[in-house]
């Protein structure tokens, strides 16, 4: 069969290999026909409990091969699924169900206590359905009347489902400038097409073994999943808790002989930092990718140095163009320190649009606003016509020209033909790897108790986590000024990566001739005190 | 003179800016502990007191609270210097 929808991946390979390992977690294993057979059977439970197409499904579920057998079960229902971040703050969670409207929030034993705090108070729509894992009792311990509970089963075929390519499979929620995070609409086809792409390109078989190293709420882990389906290759889990001990994330890559690696840099360059790769370590690696944000070239070097078996690729591309919408692969290991690496090429059905304001190109290698269009191209933000009018240009060259997101990046053509990057025109960061809009952490401040006012700046570290989130704090009148406390006081708000590391205490805010807040001066300030030997 | 413990409360709350409630904390069912916050905490030790970790025999355990990290420290002999 050819695959027409996400899920079509698991039927095919449950066809074609169905005693095959999918899915490694841990010490558990999931194999095509188990993966598509659990599918099935929440899936009928998911219909019973009256989900139609274009229905969403919130998805507390931590990364396990359960929470994706629940994935495809939501897309074997013609349902969109909304995965939801396990360690974020409530506060934030409750905004991403109010704005996804959605019919059934999905749970298990660990995310219970959550689901509760988020349902309860709120005189929500959305219901609870309990996932049982094998040994997880988890409505006998709920005040809430789930929807359904689902203990592990199997059912040999999927309810009927009239879905199409067009429609809707994800609502993955980026940080928001206002505040409100933004869900940004997926289709199954934005998905496919990079998925065929890169399966072609980078020659997957199903010998593959192949990382899944980033959160479901991310979207690079859609390419883990759905590439490794694809090539009815096998998908290892990584734990979160993996990225604090860089020599563990060596261990991971060694001791499951993986065949691709794909992360942020940050933990590339945190691994290079601790010097865990030793040379010629994992022998077995074909690829490795990167996304997200700059690989420094230091630690690109350390790499290419230590494995020259191996094939680095940067892949580069917002999340409102779907996974990646160009790449670069790097020919041979840089000799300069400070050579820049370019984000290179479209990949497949994509364009790369380098326009000034009038949208014209710049002269030749000249800066302009970066533009993408072509397969990838989100339909938009999920009920936020305002918002999505203010980044996709709706057929800006004419009848017929198609839509081009623009995604806020600077970047150049080099005389090479191969697009860099020069930074942002707004004050959306990368840290970690996380995209970050540093309006969304002003706003939590706002509402601190304790801070009478407060102004957020990113430095661009040279150590490995990419931006350092610095706050300047003007506390309320005779308050002392406590980093610990308003650190856990925003904590209530935000997820962690977004919690300001460097904090400095103001009289008031220094302002610049527009009467705003100088955050030129505030960076110099911020420079000093990280870096004392410099001044 | 501080023991152990209040000396790695104080990294965390001065320096890191994290506020943990009690010793015995989950640092990483928390938050509370990442790879960033790792590395400061880890120069720190160093600094404070005065011994180098090496990262390569170091287990997740070991830092899953305070409690755990100071009896890190003093089995490696040097918690009570200062």
């Amino acid at each position: 069969m050819t695959a027409k929808l996400l899920q079509d991946y698991v039927v095919r390979q449950a066809q074609l290999r169905p005693d095959e390992i999918a899915i490694v977690s841990g010490d558990e294993r999931l194999t095509y026909s188990q993966l598509d057979r659990q599918s099935n059977s929440l899936a009928w439970r998911l219909r019973a409990a009256g989900c139609q197409r274009g229905d969403r499904v919130a998805l507390l579920v931590p990364k396990s091969p359960l929470a994706i057998v629940s994935i495809i079960a939501c897309l074997k229902t013609g349902c969109i699924y909304v995965p939801l971040d396990v360690d974020s703050p409530r506060d934030r969670l409750d905004l991403i169900l109010e704005s996804s409207s959605s019919r059934l929030l999905l749970a298990v034993a660990s995310s219970a206590s959550l689901a509760e705090k988020l349902l309860t108070e709120t005189a929500r729509t959305t219901r609870v359905a309990w996932l049982k894992g094998e040994s997880e009792p988890t409505s006998s311990t709920s005040s809430l009347t789930p929807a359904f509970s689902w203990p592990v089963t199997e059912a040999a075929t999927a309810p009927s489902n009239a879905g199409r390519p067009e429609d809707v499979a994800h609502l993955l929620f980026t940080s928001g400038s206002t505040g409100r995070p933004k869900g940004v609409m997926i289709t199954h086809a934005n998905v496919m097409s990079f998925v065929e792409w890169a399966i072609s390109h980078f020659n997957y078989t199903p010998e593959d073994r192949i990382s899944g190293h980033p959160p479901l709420h991310f979207d690079l882990s859609t390419f883990d999943i759905y590439g490794t389906f694809a090539a009815g290759a096998q998908l290892y889990l990584a734990s979160a808790k993996l990225n604090v001990l860089p020599h563990k994330v060596a261990e991971f890559i060694r001791g499951n002989e993986l065949t691709q690696w794909f992360s942020v840099p940050s933990l590339l360059s945190y691994m290079a930092k601790f010097d865990v790769v030793r040379p010629h370590d994992f022998p077995k690696l074909k690829r490795l990718l990167w996304c997200g944000e700059r690989f420094p070239t230091p630690a690109l070097i350390y790499w290419m140095k230590r494995l020259p078996h191996v094939e680095f690729t940067n892949l580069y591309g917002p999340t409102e163009t779907t996974i990646a919408s160009s790449f670069y692969r790097v020919p041979e290991c840089p000799t300069a320190e400070d050579a820049p690496i370019p984000i290179g090429i479209p990949c497949g059905g994509e364009s790369l649009l380098v326009l000034d304001e009038r949208l014209q190109p710049p002269s030749a290698g000249g800066v302009g606003d970066l533009y993408i269009g072509g397969v990838g191209l989100s339909p938009g933000y999920w009920n936020d016509p305002e918002r999505t009018r203010a980044v996709f240009l709706d057929e800006p060259f004419g009848p017929g020209s198609g839509r081009i997101y623009k995604t806020g990046d600077l970047a150049s053509v080099g005389k090479d033909d191969l697009v860099y990057l020069h930074g942002r025109r707004d004050s959306q960061i990368k840290s970690r790897g996380y995209r970050i809009e540093l309006g969304e952490i002003e706003v939590a401040l706002q509402t601190t108790s304790g801070i009478r006012e407060a102004a957020v700046i990113a430095i661009e570290s040279s150590g490995f986590e990419g931006a350092v989130i610095c706050c300047a704090v003007v506390p309320e009148r005779g308050m002392a000024f406590e980093p610990q406390v308003l650190r856990s006081r925003l904590s209530q708000r935000l997820p962690h990566y977004m919690l300001p590391s460097h904090w400095l205490r103001f009289e008031s805010l220094p302002l610049n001739g527009n009467g705003k807040v100088d955050k030129t001066v505030l960076r110099s300030q911020f420079y000093e005190s990280l870096h004392p030997e410099v001044s | 003179m501080s023991t152990c413990v209040e000396r790695i409360q104080a990294i965390f709350s001065q320096i890191l800016y994290r506020e943990v409630e009690s010793p015995q904390v989950d640092l990483f069912e928390t938050g509370l502990l990442d790879s960033m916050g790792l590395i400061e905490l880890l120069f720190n030790l160093e600094q404070q007191f005065g011994f180098q970790l090496d990262i390569a025999h170091l287990d997740l355990d070991q830092f899953r609270s305070i409690e755990s990290i100071a009896s890190l420290v003093e089995s490696s002999g040097v918690g009570q210097a200062s």
